[in-house]
């Protein structure tokens, strides 16, 4: 456990709006070894993209509010950190790329001055090196270096990503935090964009959090999984464990739900329902009230994760009770 | 049969939705501090002028000539004029013209707004080109100004001022419709009801206009707070309403050969056109909250 | 650029060309007799006959229209005023510096302190500072213009003897015309910049200039004020137009001799040539203004500059 690169404990998030809480993250937790990948992957509202924010400290303050828990990279809290001390952080250990490229880039500044930005407050450059690295990055995102003086909306949308992760890793962070990259774009960018991504995390040796709510995305680039759902963490493992042997309802409920290329059933399962209210989540299992297997200790109390097997955690008092034939067999072909 | 229980359901629906959708509006907006203010002062303005036959303690015209320029005392709370006129009676009986005059005009011009700006943005290509360039022209007269005109060429009068008034309202609503129909021409559920062979006019009023009004109702509370500040602004230069009826306006600019002398002319029934028009906006801008969708849970 | 400034002129003109005729036709159709308005009740219907004839206001519509449009744009000759028989254009040349540097001294003050009350008020998103500037600014945009004149007489004239109550002398007979023209729009364009910049305060670039590690000072500047700015920039001319026909009311409280006072003096008068050369100059005021505004926003805004600037880049390619 020594090469544990970012650690987090218990993390809670809440949002006030008006007098309501919204309880967005409740309690989680997770680890990433140094230039690993784990995928965040949930539903749109299950608290995902809070966790990236909360590691970052970038939550919209107030309503956003981190109540609790850890976040250890290489060992020291962030969350103890002074506001000074989280701005060297902030783009040059951790850098993020954010979900639509249509807003995440500054519509009046050309992009190659929003890459320089960031350069220049974590190196010591003048502006003629900032840029030289930018134009740098441009090319090795497949923009040409000429475009550095044209402004966002002279870009589209599969371009402008390329621009938020060339500017997320110019200044060679160590960890990346990939909100939903890909789904703002087309299926055939979304594929270039990822490969991107990962030839360039594999070049600098970044470790990286994607969050996601495509299985397919998850399966293509994650070395760990961790399912959120009502923000907490229902089951975490290796891609392999929770691809090759979900343990959760929930996590059998998603793969369920993606349509199969081998099976012979011509309708999808889709879960039942939808996300509990964050206001007012129920009490036990927050998944209990669409869960097929939910029963009456389910209804009650914390639940507490289970260790299924070794690094496979599933928060479910029913885990590791049977699977059903049919469900092993679409968990196969959810894997493609 | 049951196209009829359909037909039920859905006029019961509807009749739930529409009314739960004016009351939650109006719980939302009572919500704000600022709204709250501006409904109690605007109910104990509107309900005093309405009822000036009873709280009033003279008649508007009544000139008491043992107090000719009295400062307010205990008789005359706001003083009395040149002619011993009672200005708090004066007020009362003029709010009537002057939330009359705002509350048409304002209506007015935004009915006529709204016709033409949903014409435009409907229509489109050349015939929201030639609205929009008359439009401009339009506004390219100062409001006010234009409202001078416009009252100049009608001459006095309480209609008259009505119309000069709402003249000036329609070139920005028209815009406000407009801007408002670009933003939701292209959202899919208009092409989905043209698909279904809806008629022009049924798409206009009954898919569009619900999606573009509610800028529209706040523009036009906050246009019946400046089109009063408008009215007092038309008589106090001499023209609208002219002075014997106690509009607000006309009572200031009966006042102004007296300023020097007995601020107290100008004083009051200036307050209570800033009061009455400052009630209006905090109820505007509390209508705005409330009908924002971004802000509604 | 040249393309689009040269387009925007082009419009300027047709819209002076409408506003003159609007203005010529809403006065044409004015029911009234204006030499009877003229001569007074006592004038016989023969003199009252002599004179319309005299006026010229019995040819027809389209012979008067045609003899306005050539004076006034072909011989830039406003005719001369009717009841005081001096040319039009000489009275306005007159008093125009007045009612310029009343607009436009309002004008400055209107975007200086709107935005700086504006910029106030937004970065301190509801917490008091906030609440306090707003409450304050819908009390002035709720006051009528010209009552707050006359009371701001009452109190620094009358009451505290600061400040010379009417007429015009020195610069300090324009301090009080020039902040009562510009209160209102103060509050108008606070509120504006306010609900503007509280906008981009949730847009998603203000996050990723945080996740940068920019510190919050530079991103408020850098990033949240120029976006927020620019909206701001198409309501100056709105604001203007509110502050040129207010301003005309604020010269009549403070007997200032501008174009204001002339033109509701000549309304009541009936005087026509006196009128439509006002009212003509105001408006032609107004579009200048906003057309520098345009041009303004087309300059800072590079969606437009690029829209226009894309002819070139092709040609370079």
């Amino acid at each position: 456990m020594d090469n544990t690169f970012l650690s987090v404990k218990d993390l809670e998030v809440i949002y006030t709006s008006g007098k309501k809480i919204v309880r967005a993250v409740n309690g989680v937790s997770f680890s990433l070894q140094r230039g690993e990948t784990l995928a965040l992957v949930g539903e749109t509202g299950a608290g995902k993209t809070s966790i990236a924010k909360a590691i970052m400290r970038i939550l919209p303050n107030p309503p956003g509010k981190i109540v609790g828990g850890v976040v250890e990279l290489e060992g020291e809290n962030l969350l103890e950190k002074s506001e000074a001390e989280m701005l060297e952080i902030r783009g040059e250990r951790i850098a993020m790329i954010f979900q639509d490229p249509m807003t995440a880039l500054n519509p009046l500044m050309t992009v190659g001055d929003q890459i320089v930005e960031g350069l220049r407050l974590h190196n010591d450059l003048t502006f003629a090196e900032a840029k030289k690295r930018a134009e740098e990055m441009l090319e090795q995102v497949g923009i040409p270096a000429v475009r550095f003086v044209e402004y966002p909306f002279e870009f589209s949308g599969g371009m402008r990503q390329r621009v938020v992760i060339a500017m997320a890793l110019a200044c060679n962070p160590d960890l990346l935090l990939a909100d939903e990259p890909t789904t703002a774009l087309d299926v055939t960018i979304q594929a270039q964009v990822l490969n991107l991504i990962k030839s360039l995390r594999q070049k600098y040796g970044t470790s990286m959090i994607l969050i996601s709510h495509d299985l397919g995305v998850v399966a293509q680039t994650c070395d760990s999984v961790a399912i959120v759902y009502a923000g907490q963490i229902m089951e975490y493992g290796t891609k392999r464990h929770v691809f090759k042997n979900p343990c959760h309802p929930y996590t059998r409920g998603l793969f369920n739900s993606l349509p199969s290329m081998n099976s012979d059933s011509d309708r999808l399962k889709p879960i039942e329902g939808t996300l509990p209210d964050p206001t007012n989540l129920p009490d036990g299992c927050p998944f209990h009230p669409r869960c097929p297997r939910a029963t009456q200790e389910c209804k009650i109390g914390v639940i507490e994760p289970v260790k299924v097997e070794p690094g496979h955690i599933c928060r479910c008092i029913h885990a590791g009770a049977e699977k059903s034939v049919e469900d092993s067999k679409r968990i196969h072909s959810g894997e493609v | 049969m049951t196209k009829t229980i359909v037909k039920q359901e859905k006029t019961q629906i509807e009749k739930i939705e529409k009314s739960s959708f004016f009351k939650e509006t109006m719980q939302r907006m009572v919500k704000g501090a600022g709204a709250k203010v501006g409904v109690a002062l605007l109910a104990v303005i509107v309900i005093s002028c309405l009822l000036a036959d009873y709280i009033a303690p003279f008649s508007p015209t009544e000139m008491d000539f043992t107090a000719l320029f009295a400062k307010p005392n205990a008789r005359h709370i706001f003083g009395t004029d040149g002619m011993g006129r009672d200005i708090f009676s004066r007020i009362l009986y003029g709010g009537r013209y002057s939330l009359a005059l705002g509350l048409s005009a304002s209506l007015l011009g935004t009915a006529v707004g709204i016709i033409i700006g949903s014409i435009a943005g409907y229509f489109g290509k050349k015939v929201e080109t030639v609205i929009m360039r008359v439009m401009d022209i339009w506004s390219s007269i100062p409001t006010l100004l234009l409202s001078i005109l416009i009252a100049t060429a009608l001459g006095e009068g309480f209609f008259n001022t009505i119309l000069a008034l709402a003249v000036g309202e329609v070139p920005v609503c028209v815009r406000l419709i407009r801007g408002q129909i670009l933003k939701e021409r292209c959202k899919e559920y208009l092409e989905a009801a043209e698909s279904i062979n809806c008629p022009k006019a049924v798409i206009m009023f009954q898919h569009l206009l619900p999606n573009v009004i509610s800028p529209v109702i706040v523009h036009m509370t906050m246009g019946i707070g400046s089109t009063i500040t408008m009215a007092a602004t038309l008589s106090y230069i001499g023209l609208g309403v002219k002075p014997p009826t106690p509009e607000w306006g006309a009572l200031l600019s009966d006042a102004r050969a007296h300023i020097l002398n007995y601020p107290h002319l100008i004083m009051f029934p200036g307050f209570v056109i800033a009061l009455t028009v400052l009630a209006i906006n905090l109820i505007g801008d509390g209508l705005r909250d409330a009908l924002d969708p971004k802000l509604r849970s | 650029m040249a393309e689009y400034i040269l387009k925007r002129c082009l419009a300027l003109i047709i819209i002076v060309f409408a506003t003159a005729f609007i203005i010529f036709t809403i006065l044409y159709f004015t029911p009234g007799d204006p030499a009877r308005a003229l001569l007074g009740a006592s004038a016989s219907d023969a003199e009252v006959a002599a004179m319309n004839e005299a006026l010229g206001v019995n040819r027809p519509y389209l012979v008067q229209l045609g003899d306005f449009f050539y004076d006034t744009f072909i011989r830039f000759d406003f005719g001369e005023s009717w009841v005081y028989g001096r040319p039009v254009y000489e009275e306005l040349a007159a008093r125009l510096p007045r009612t310029v540097l009343i607009g436009l001294s309002a004008m400055v003050l209107n975007l200086f302190f709107g935005l700086l009350l504006g910029i106030f008020a937004g970065t301190h998103g509801s917490k008091w500072q906030d609440s306090l500037t707003m409450a304050i600014a819908m009390v002035f945009i709720s006051c009528p213009d010209f009552w707050v004149a006359l009371m701001m007489i009452v109190l620094f004239s009358l009451k505290l003897g600061w400040l010379p109550p009417y007429g015009i002398g020195g610069p300090e007979y324009y301090i009080m015309p020039i902040i009562c023209a510009s209160l209102g729009g103060i509050a108008v364009n606070a509120r504006q910049t306010r609900s503007s910049i509280l906008e981009v305060y949730r847009e998603d670039y203000i996050t990723t200039a945080r996740s940068k590690g920019q510190r919050e000072s530079v991103v408020v500047r850098r990033h949240m004020l120029p976006n927020a700015l620019m909206p701001i920039i198409t309501t100056i001319g709105t604001g203007f137009s509110r502050i040129v026909a207010g301003s005309a009311v604020i010269e009549t409280v403070f007997s200032i001799p501008g174009v204001g006072t002339y033109m509701l003096s000549a309304i009541n008068g009936r005087d026509y040539p006196a009128v439509r050369a006002s009212v003509l100059f105001f408006a032609v005021f107004t579009c200048i203004v906003m057309l520098v505004v345009d041009l303004m926003y087309a300059f800072v805004d590079p969606r437009i500059k690029a829209q226009y600037s894309r002819v070139r880049r092709a040609k370079v390619q």
